[in-house]
């Protein structure tokens, strides 16, 4: 597929549509495959966002001992764990975008192909 | 010359270069798609600083800041949230609201569902979240324009009011993407300025100033603890939370990833969002703490007690201090992006309220998808100048009472209403109309129950204890949606499932 798709307008998009089989698509092997192959990664993401700021939030409120531990310096354990967020999450993404564009992009593409109708019909 | 002649001076060179981009912008206003999706053009870095420009906004610049400056710490949970909300974004929904809807968040709810039922529900809780979320700003830029140009709040209201309708009337999503991309630029300029300037102080040493505030006498530990904003640990999970899961929900936000041409460039929007936000976010602590230790509390506090002016005042004293070139010139900078930042974001949620009204309103449900595209275009000028008008006789109403509630009224609602929502309508095969109208309205009561019986407004009276209701209200979303789909049956629902799937996954016949 290329970098910019072709814009069609509204009317043709939606009559598109409604010539393709959703169902067979659906069920279809690679489908169920990159289904698969990306909540595999989401739901696991998810969870670690969650508890990397569920164990935060509970250090600040739960365990002041802990949060007020100089680690670096004067910055204290709460501090540096907060700015740890930026790389951990910042770098999670751009694993999560390499992992999807070189695992699911080339099948995806290939489902594209195989049922976006040719226009001339 | 003054400060003021000096701030203005500034404030009106960088208007005059948004209006020319403005004129350059609007000629390419030709269809409703050039209008509510910048013709889907945009690419995805700049789209991703245009998003960031959004929430980098007067909050983020001047609030977090004063907020640290005043409390310590605490506030620092914004920056942290609001930046990895973006990775919630970026894995949960930026792809499949490019793949699967087509101009607003409606479409992608709607889908599956009987359209004329839950659309113009979905279209009034959009309108509500925008303008109640538009309102506090605008009589914000009236606060700031009194307190940074001289001028009344009536005038600073109106100037940002008319530029507002401005833009959005004129140029629609792709003057608003380029205000909010110029914006962005100003502002991390602005940002790494700052703080360049204030770690000089500390001999560019971040542990330095760790270090002078610790060992501060009129600061001290306070500062650097957890506990000196948020003592409630329920405020904080449910503040952190919200913010955290809320931002994927704000319809603006989501309106955004339509301007771009495929699911990739949605995709690495969602990520430039992520490095810009990051870039920025990572200063405000710095701000904070180095106006504290600089400057100090009490004198913040005795120019403006909401903190809002610490970081022009921080500016003014790297720069060299009151009364001189350098000060007085970067507080007039400082200031002048701050008030472009609040242009830019009321910008950004006119476009979002009006595309509401004349696209999922008028277009789809009055006219039942039965208008010309001349006259679809017109619709939505004119609906940006006619809720942009309303919106300034609302502020000029509420200038002097405290509308800072409205903010987290505007974040409730969208949090419990819109992200059961969005989420369950991508991934989740049974849910029915019953359910998401049932989510919808009991979410929106809960939203504004929660808000107006909680501390924002009834103060010590309060029958609900959390200034920050998400962490109860949101479940109560998911809850009542869940129930009301699990009662009911909705057979096109479910077999539109099937298509829906497909299309937000792989970006199969997409807009």
């Amino acid at each position: 597929m290329s970098d910019v798709m072709m814009e069609h307008n509204t009317d043709a998009a939606d009559e598109a549509r409604k010539k393709i089989n959703w169902q067979e698509a659906y069920d279809s092997p690679e489908f169920q495959k990159i289904k698969k192959k990306r909540l595999v990664f989401i739901i696991p993401a998810v969870i670690l966002v969650f508890f990397l700021f569920f164990i935060l939030f509970w250090v600040q409120s739960f365990n002041p001992a802990l949060a007020t531990k100089a680690v670096a310096g004067d910055a204290n354990f709460a501090f540096v764990y907060s700015m740890l967020i930026f790389p951990i999450v910042w770098i999670s993404g751009m694993l999560y975008i390499l992992y999807v564009r070189k695992t699911i992009y080339p099948i995806e593409d290939k489902i594209q192909e195989k049922y976006t109708i040719a226009k001339e019909e | 010359m003054g400060a003021h002649t000096l701030s203005i001076t500034v404030f009106v060179i960088l208007i005059a270069v948004t209006l020319i981009i403005t004129w350059w912008t609007a000629k390419r206003v030709k269809s409703s798609r050039d209008f509510y999706a910048a013709g889907r053009a945009i690419r995805g870095w700049q789209n991703g600083l245009a998003i960031a420009g959004e929430f980098m906004a007067a909050a983020a610049f001047l609030g977090i800041s004063g907020l640290i400056a005043f409390y310590g710490i605490d506030a620092q949970i914004y920056s942290l949230t609001w930046f990895a909300s973006f990775f919630v974004v970026l894995i949960l929904t930026a792809e499949m609201i490019r793949n699967t809807g087509k101009y607003t968040f409606a479409d992608i709810v709607s889908y599956r569902l009987a359209d004329l039922k839950v659309r113009p529900l979905l279209a009034v809780c959009v309108l509500v979240v925008s303008i109640t979320y538009l309102i506090p700003q605008m009589v914000a830029a009236g606060s700031l324009s009194k307190m940074l140009f001289g001028l009344s709040n009536v005038w600073g209201i109106l100037i940002v009011g008319f530029l507002m309708i401005f833009y959005i009337a004129f140029g629609g999503m792709v003057t608003a993407t380029w205000i909010q991309s110029i914006k962005a630029v100003l502002l991390l300029v602005g940002g790494y300025m700052l703080a360049f300037m204030t770690l000089s102080h500390f001999n560019f040493s971040p542990g330095e100033l760790i270090s002078a505030v610790k060992n501060s006498p009129t600061l001290g530990d306070g500062w650097l603890n957890p506990g000196g904003w948020l003592s409630n640990p329920a405020e904080r999970f449910s503040l952190g939370f919200s913010c955290l899961f809320g931002t994927a929900a704000m319809p603006h936000v989501i309106m955004r990833f339509y301007t771009v041409p495929t699911k990739k460039h949605a995709q690495s929007s969602a990520m430039w969002t992520m490095t810009f936000m990051a870039m920025f976010h990572i200063l405000t602590w710095i701000f904070g703490l180095g106006a504290a230790a600089l400057i100090g509390p009490e004198i913040i506090a005795a120019a403006d007690k909401g903190g809002n002016i610490a970081t022009p005042m921080l500016a003014q004293f790297v720069a060299g201090g009151a009364g001189t070139i350098g000060g007085d010139l970067f507080m007039a900078f400082i200031v002048s992006v701050a008030m472009i930042v609040i242009i830019a974001a009321v910008s950004g949620l006119c476009i979002a309220a009006s595309s509401t009204f004349s696209y999922d309103f008028w277009f789809k449900v009055v006219k039942k998808g039965q208008q010309s595209p001349e006259s679809q275009l017109r619709t939505a000028r004119l609906a940006a100048v006619v809720i942009g008008g309303i919106s300034i006789l609302l502020a000029l109403g509420l200038k002097d009472s405290n509308v800072a509630y409205l903010s987290g009224l505007a974040f409730a609602i969208a949090a419990t209403v819109n992200l059961p929502a969005i989420l369950y309508a991508l991934y989740w095969r049974k849910l029915t109309t019953q359910g998401a109208l049932i989510g919808i309205i009991g979410g929106v009561i809960v939203g504004v129950l929660s808000v107006v019986l909680g501390p924002a407004v009834m103060k010590e009276a309060a029958i609900f204890p959390l200034k920050n209701p998400g962490i109860i209200t949101i479940p109560i979303g998911f809850a009542l949606t869940y129930i009301g789909s699990v009662l009911t049956r909705d057979k096109t629902a479910n077999d539109k499932y099937t298509e829906l799937s497909v299309r937000s996954f792989t970006g199969l016949g997409s807009e």
